[in-house]
Formats: structure tokens, sequence, C-alpha cells
């Protein structure tokens, strides 16, 4: 159903950026900072170097099998059984964000918002909204994240603005002094937003010439890597590394430190959780939809709706399971460690393209 | 189409409806030689037309028998007697010289009366004698002729009332189809201004024009509209509203899917834009199709001042629009969910104006929200001079009033009314109709879930919004894929010489780009 869509070069820049910025944002520049310390800053940046490789990779791939996605690929050069069990890892990565990005941001929505509306709700809603979107098809989508990326940037940048007032440079310092060890480590903690990238391996195919589409990869992933930067730079220079281990959401503690002259909002905390519903919401969605094509491909079928009713319970059950945010964060732990694997598996993939597909061409 | 087919087809909309009617009942019906059996028979179809006139005048001079039937009250009564009766009872001369099956090609040459037409098929005569044209049997001859002589008693062109601008053109559409093609005409004089005509609805035999300009507007578009049009099956189309329903694809949407207007130089604007035009008989108000949702904000106006001004108008109305669907919704949610995030002096405040009054902040809301809906409709159908007095009873009265007697929270008066003004600035009326559901939406959504509700709701609207298009046009276009050159006429207006050129995604010559 979705074959006759075409989208522009342009529209892969709101793909990316609104993929890779989600829910996640809110907590981890204290995941970070647990592991990295004061240099967390770094790991994003390393982050960010990474995915640029991980982004090309996704496209490069993207040109090279032109018209299959991410997952059909992986079927086409791994073979179809090492392929099949990739794609069932990619179903379990995704569906784990979307469940627990559900659960984390109804955590969040509970703290800042509605501490008296039930979970569920909170969690339904939500999800139902995804599934709507969805249903409407990928060019609806990409005119939605169009639409929301501008109110995202100037909440972002108004954000950084406003928490800059209160900053501390002396709080980064010293520099690397634990060396370069716990500056990797941290990659691990990044690297389940940034395959978000993955979204590039999905809807490369509906695009009118993939080709064009790198600038746009790369500007995405470069713009997410600024705002990623400056926000854990910020919670660093802001709260110090120290205090940071106490919040659990200091991105939206930063805009709790901002004092203004005129008092326009007495709990800007409030504001900024509003404006993050969109970011959710944007990030979920996309992954719905990587994932319906995912099942697609596992299970060989074209039955889109189905593939998106199908997914809802699941999705539910697995927003519902964790019992507290501890557990929570567990999840969110081997999640991250499957985004690793994933990412491995992609940077690899192109070389054994390559090696497999260097006589004769690609099949497609 | 080559310009010579085109001017045939400017003539008249008879022609073309002649051409459908006889499509419509496939079998040809020979008319008969003798003035009786014609008469007859036109007896039997009309039984129950009492205003049919069945005129038989014979030639003095020839001595041949003709039969004029004709609605009285539908003809101009100067053109029948001076420039048909005359002629044939007094002046024609030679049909002794002739045969009796050129009779009427003779009369036809004769008269001095324009584009008359000749038929030989019963069936193709009725169309035109119920819009008021005069039909003419001959003794003896099987043709009979279709004279034009409609009443042209429409009222004259006249300013808009509904779209009023400052220092644009005064002149608006009338009802008459062929008055408002000549208007558009007379604006864009380029042979590649393409009119198509189509009859439609069973009993009320609607004439509808399709206006675009070949080589601009993209053939797909056209050819959807085109379509839509010609696969209606209803029986009576009264007005342009009907057909907008009718061609609509999202029925159930709040979203209007064609602009209706009655200014000939916005729509004219859209032609040269690359869009089509619907004109329909008895409506002064044609439509535009495929818009999208940033047209809904320019005025005629915006054309007519200096581009920093027009732009700055702009941005407010976009702001205006998102307010009249936010504003109630955002003071419910602020203070029944979230009063932390209201100043404190503020906060303070309408805690102490909500003291002692009886009603949740919902219900307050509610009510002041109804009862200025109903003010508003007041207003709009009511004489304008009892208007003005539903204007002083609601604002001051009851605004006041309602007030003193504590039972609402002066702030929901400001907010109430704030939102109905905002709603004012909207260039379109319909589409500031459908802002009045949006609001309601809200509120249900922020008294449900407060700014949770709000933001969720607000997405699913604008997820509705990017999927619903236009004839094949997206409704968001405007704003996605991004591009600058779409900038220039939707958030900002750019001056003239920059947005000469028709929108990408409506441009023929940009066909395989989109």
């Amino acid at each position: 159903m979705d074959k006759e869509i075409k989208l522009k070069d342009i529209n892969m820049l709101a793909f990316v950026i609104q993929t890779m910025i989600g829910v996640r944002l809110l907590t981890l520049p204290r995941d970070l900072v647990a592991i990295a310390s004061n240099d967390a800053w770094l790991s994003v940046v390393v982050a960010g170097l990474l995915a640029l490789i991980i982004g090309y990779c996704f496209y490069w791939l993207g040109v090279k099998h032109r018209g299959l996605n991410i997952s059909q690929i992986m079927e086409v050069v791994l073979g179809k059984f090492i392929g099949k069990i990739m794609q069932l890892f990619i179903f379990a990565y995704i569906i784990l964000s979307i469940g627990l990005s559900a659960r984390t941001f109804s955590d969040s929505i509970q703290l800042f918002l509605l501490d008296k509306t039930p979970r569920v709700l909170v969690i339904l809603i939500i999800i139902f909204t995804c599934v709507y979107c969805v249903f409407k098809g990928l060019k609806t989508i990409s005119i939605l994240l169009d639409i929301l990326l501008p109110f995202i940037i100037f909440f972002l940048i108004l954000l950084l603005l406003l928490a800059s007032t209160n900053m501390d440079i002396d709080n980064i310092h010293p520099v690397l002094y634990r060396g370069i060890t716990p500056v990797l480590s941290g990659y691990v903690e990044i690297v389940h937003p940034y395959l978000g990238l993955g979204v590039v391996g999905y809807v490369m195919p509906y695009f009118t010439n993939p080709e064009k589409t790198k600038k746009w990869v790369f500007t995405g992933v470069f713009v997410v890597t600024l705002f990623y930067v400056a926000i854990v730079l910020m919670c660093i220079m802001v709260f110090g590394s120290k205090e940071i281990n106490e919040l659990v959401h200091p991105t939206i503690i930063l805009s709790k430190t901002i004092e203004l002259e005129a008092q326009l909002f007495e709990r800007a905390e409030s504001l900024f959780i509003t404006a993050w519903i969109p970011i959710t919401f944007s990030t979920m969605a996309v992954y719905y939809y990587a994932s319906v094509l995912n099942l697609k491909a596992f299970l060989g079928t074209n039955r889109h709706n189905l593939m998106i009713y199908i997914q809802i319970p699941l999705i539910i059950i697995i927003a519902l399971f964790p019992e507290d945010i501890i557990k929570a964060y567990h999840y969110l732990k081997i999640n991250s460690y499957l985004a690793l694997l994933l990412s491995i598996v992609v940077v690899i993939l192109p070389f054994i393209s390559i090696i497999r597909f260097r006589k004769g061409g690609v099949k497609t | 189409m080559d310009s010579r087919n085109f001017f045939r087809r400017k003539g008249s909309a008879s022609k073309i409806k002649i051409h459908l009617n006889r499509n419509k009942s496939d079998e040809i019906e020979p008319l008969s030689l003798s003035l009786k059996d014609n008469l007859n028979k036109l007896k039997t179809t009309f039984e129950h037309c009492e205003d049919l006139v069945y005129r038989k005048v014979s030639s003095k001079k020839s001595n041949v028998d003709f039969l004029l039937v004709y609605f009285g009250e539908m003809i101009e009564k100067n053109t029948l007697n001076n420039n048909i009766l005359k002629y044939l009872i007094h002046d024609i001369d030679g049909f002794s010289k002739r045969k009796s099956y050129e009779y009427s090609k003779f009369i036809k040459a004769s008269l001095p009366v324009s584009n008359i037409e000749e038929v030989t098929d019963y069936n193709s005569i009725i169309g035109p004698l119920l819009s008021g044209d005069i039909i003419l049997f001959t003794e003896d001859c099987y043709c009979a002729l279709i004279i034009p002589a409609k009443t042209s008693d429409e009222r004259s062109i006249a300013p808009s009332a509904t779209e009023r601008t400052i220092r644009g053109p005064q002149d608006a559409f009338v009802e008459n189809i062929n008055k408002n093609i000549h208007l558009i005409r007379k604006r864009i004089q380029d042979p590649n201004l393409a009119v198509e005509f189509f009859t439609l609805g069973h009993s009320t035999n609607t004439n509808i024009a399709l206006l675009y300009i070949k080589g601009i507007a993209k053939n797909d578009i056209i050819n959807k509209i085109r379509l839509k049009i010609s696969t209606i099956d209803s029986s009576s189309i009264l007005a342009s509203a009907q057909l907008e329903q009718l061609i609509e694809s999202h029925k159930w949407s709040l979203f209007p899917q064609t602009l209706a207007t009655d200014r000939p130089d916005k729509l004219s604007r859209s032609l040269l834009e690359g869009r089509a035009v619907i004109i329909v008989n008895g409506t002064p108000f044609a439509l535009i199709a495929p818009v999208t949702f940033a047209m809904f904000f320019n005025s005629s106006d915006d054309y007519f001042e200096r581009t920093i001004v027009t732009s700055t108008i702009r941005i407010v109305r976009y702001i205006c629009f998102i307010s009249s669907i936010f504003l109630p919704a955002l003071y419910l949610a602020m203070t029944s969910y979230h009063p932390g995030m209201l100043p404190t002096p503020l906060a303070l405040y309408i805690t102490g104006a909500r003291v002692g009054l009886p009603f949740p902040s919902l219900v307050e809301l509610v009510f002041m929200q109804f009862t200025t809906e109903v003010l508003i409709e007041a207003s709009v159908r009511l004489p304008k001079a009892i208007g003005q007095t539903v204007g002083i009873v609601g604002g001051l009265v009851i605004g006041q009033s309602v007030v003193q007697a504590g039972l609402v929270n002066p702030l929901i008066v400001i907010v109430v009314s704030l939102t109905a003004l905002a709603t004012f600035i909207l260039p379109v009326y319909t589409f500031a109709l459908s802002t009045r559901i949006l609001r309601a939406i809200m509120i249900i959504a922020a008294a449900t879930f407060g700014l949770y509700g709000i933001v969720i709701a607000g997405l699913f609207i604008l997820i509705h919004m990017s999927s619903i298009e236009s004839f094949g046009i997206r409704y968001l276009e405007d704003f996605s894929p991004y591009s600058l050159s779409k900038l220039k006429d939707t958030l900002i207006k750019a001056p003239h010489q920059y947005i000469n050129r028709a929108p990408e995604y409506l441009n023929e010559k940009n066909n395989d780009e989109v």
C-alpha cells in the first residue's frame, strides 16, 4: 500500500533527528555521568562520530540494495537463516524500545504533569496515538515529523538558553582525568537512542532519490549530536557530576534551575515535559512503523494493518511489566546491549555484502 | 484543447447541455412532420405545466404554419415580439421557393437572433425548453429550432459581502454562471484558459463549469476533478456547497477540502497558480480545488498591501488560529490540573476570584462558550439593525451581569471573548467554523487529561491534517517537505516578483519532481 509513496530527500532530516531524540534524553545525562563522570559529554562526541559511520552503513546498504529495507537486506546478505534471526533481534529491540519508552515516558508524565491519573491510561493513550499515526501511512508520518521538527528544535534551544544562565564551567574540569576507558564504555548507554538512526534503513526504499539523502543523514546526525552534547554538557555544568547522580530526570530538572527576571512560568519543568510529549511520540511512531516493516519481512506477509494491531498488546505488556523505575532501567540496559549488537552487525554488513556480491552484481 | 475548439465552447452552456441530454436518454426519437403530432407529444410530456405556452402562428406572406413553445415567465418578451414573431408573421418571404425540409435552415439564417440551434430529436428539445429557450416547429419540417431568449433578470455585479477588501477590486460573483465566467475571462485573457461544462442533477439540470489553465494546471489533478464531477449521481444540485460535499474525499473531516469564494480576483489568482475553479450556476460562490491548509490564512487584501505588513498579519492569523483552538483548553488545564505553572500572583488572583463561585471551571467555561456560540449564530442570521442589538445584549449585558451575579469568573469571560475575537480574524468563514468544534474537542481533552490531553488531542488533529488530501495534494503540502519557495506565499508573503511562479507541486512542468 505504501509502494507509491515518494519522499523527497529533505524528508530524511526530520526522520533522523526525531527518531534519535526521544524520551531517553530525559534520563541519559545521569546514566552517562554514572559511567563517565564529568567526561560524559566526550562519550557523546565519540558516539556521534560512530553514528556517522553507522549512518553511512545504513545509507550505503540502502543505495546498494535499492528498494529493500534493512530487514530484507539482512536476509539477502546474511542468508535466510541468520537473516531471520537478525530480524527477530530487531523485533525484540524495537518492541522493547517502544514499550520501555512508553513506560519511562509515563513515569515522567506522572511525576511532572498528572500525578493522580493511572499509568495504564497514559500508556494506552500514547500507544493509540502511535497506532493511529502508523495506520495513516508513511507520507503522513513524514509530514507530521516535518511540522513537529521546528517546534522541537525551538524547545531544545530554549531549554539550553535558559539553563545557560546557571552554568559553571569549572564543573567539567579536569578533562579525561580517569583516562579514555570510561568515555568509551559510556557509549553503551547512548547506543540505544543513537540506533534510532536505523530508521534510515527502513524509509530509504520510499525516497525518489536515495543517493541524495546522504547529506541529510549526516546533517541529522550532526544536529542530534550537537544537541546531545549540549544537553549533557549543560547538565554537568549546571549540576556537577556528583549532584547529577541524585537526579532521575536531569534534563527536565535543568529547566527548574531557570531563573527569570519576569516570572512567566512558575514551574518550567511542566512546560518542558509537555514539549517532550511530541518528542516521545514521534520517536515511538517511527519505531512502530519500522517494526511493522520488520515484522512483514520476518513473517513474509503483506498484511500491513494486521502487523500494526498484533503489536499493541505486546507493547502494552512490556510497558506495564517492570515493577518500578529501577526494573525498567534494568530492561533498558538489556536493550542497550541488543542495540550494540545490532550496530556492530550493521557496520560489518557492508563488508559481507561486498564480499558476497563482488561478482555478478546485486539481485534485488 | 486548441484555441478554435475552445472558442466554440465559449458560446453558451446550452449547447453542451443538449449534447449531454442526448447522452442521457440514448435512444433518438425523431420529431414528427406534423405540427399537431408534436403538439400532442409535448402536451403529454408537460401535462402538469400550465405555464407552458403553445403558440400557433402562420406567415402572412407564404402561408406556412409555425408552433412556438416556451415558458412564458422565463423568456425575454422583447426578443419574442420584435425578433421572432414580427419576422415570422410579416417579414420573412421566400418559403415558396424552398422545399419544406429547408424551411428551418432558412429561418435560422433569417431571424435576427444569435446562437439558434437546429435539432431533429425530440428528447434534445426538453432541456433547452426547461432552461428558458423558445422552441420553434415548422409545418412539414422535421427540424425544430432552439432559439435562446432567456430573460436576464439576475442582480447586477456588486461588491462581495462576505470577503471585503480595502484596496482590492470591488466586483464579486453573481448567481449567473455566464456572467461569472465573463468576470474571470476579463482578468485572464489567455486562450489556454479552459472552460468545460457539465450538467448535473436529474431534476435541477444545473450547469457547472470547470475552469483551469492548460499548461499550468497539472493534468492528473484536473482529471481527478473531472472524474469526480462526472461520476456524481445526484437528483439535485442547488448550490456549490452541495457539489463541494459530493466531490471531496474526506467527508467526515472538519477541514474543508475546497475553498469557496465569490471574489473573481482570488479565483483568477488560484487559476494562475495551477488550481481549478468550479462554478455552479445559481451560486455566487465558486470552488477552488485543490486547496492546502495555508490557503485558508490568505485574504485577498494580502496581495494589495505591503509585504512586511502582510507577512506580519499572516503570522498573527496563524497565532490566532492556534489560540482560538487552544486558549480555553489551556486555561482549564492550567487552573484545574497544573496551577503550579501559573505565576504566583495570577494563581492567587484566580483563586481569589473563584472564592464563592458555585460551579467548577469546566462548567463556567462550557456555559460561556455556549453563550458565545449562541450570540455569534444569532448575529449572523439577524437583519443588520437587530444584529447590533444582539452585540450589545450579549457583550455588555450578559458579560457584565454574569460576572456580577457570581456565576462566572471574570477571567473566563476574558478567555472566551479573546477566543471569539481570534476566530473572527480568520479570513475564510467555513474554516473559522471548524475551529469551534476543534475548540470543543480540546476542552474535553483538557478536562480529562490536562496538558497531556491537550497535546495528545493536538497530535491527533495534526495526524489527521497530515493524512487528508485534496485531489491528490496533501493538506499540509506547503510545510512538508521543506522548501524555501513554499514559504513565499504561506507563512509570510514575499514581494510580488518572487511569487510569480506557481507552486512546485501544482506545476505541470515539475511533474516528475514531486
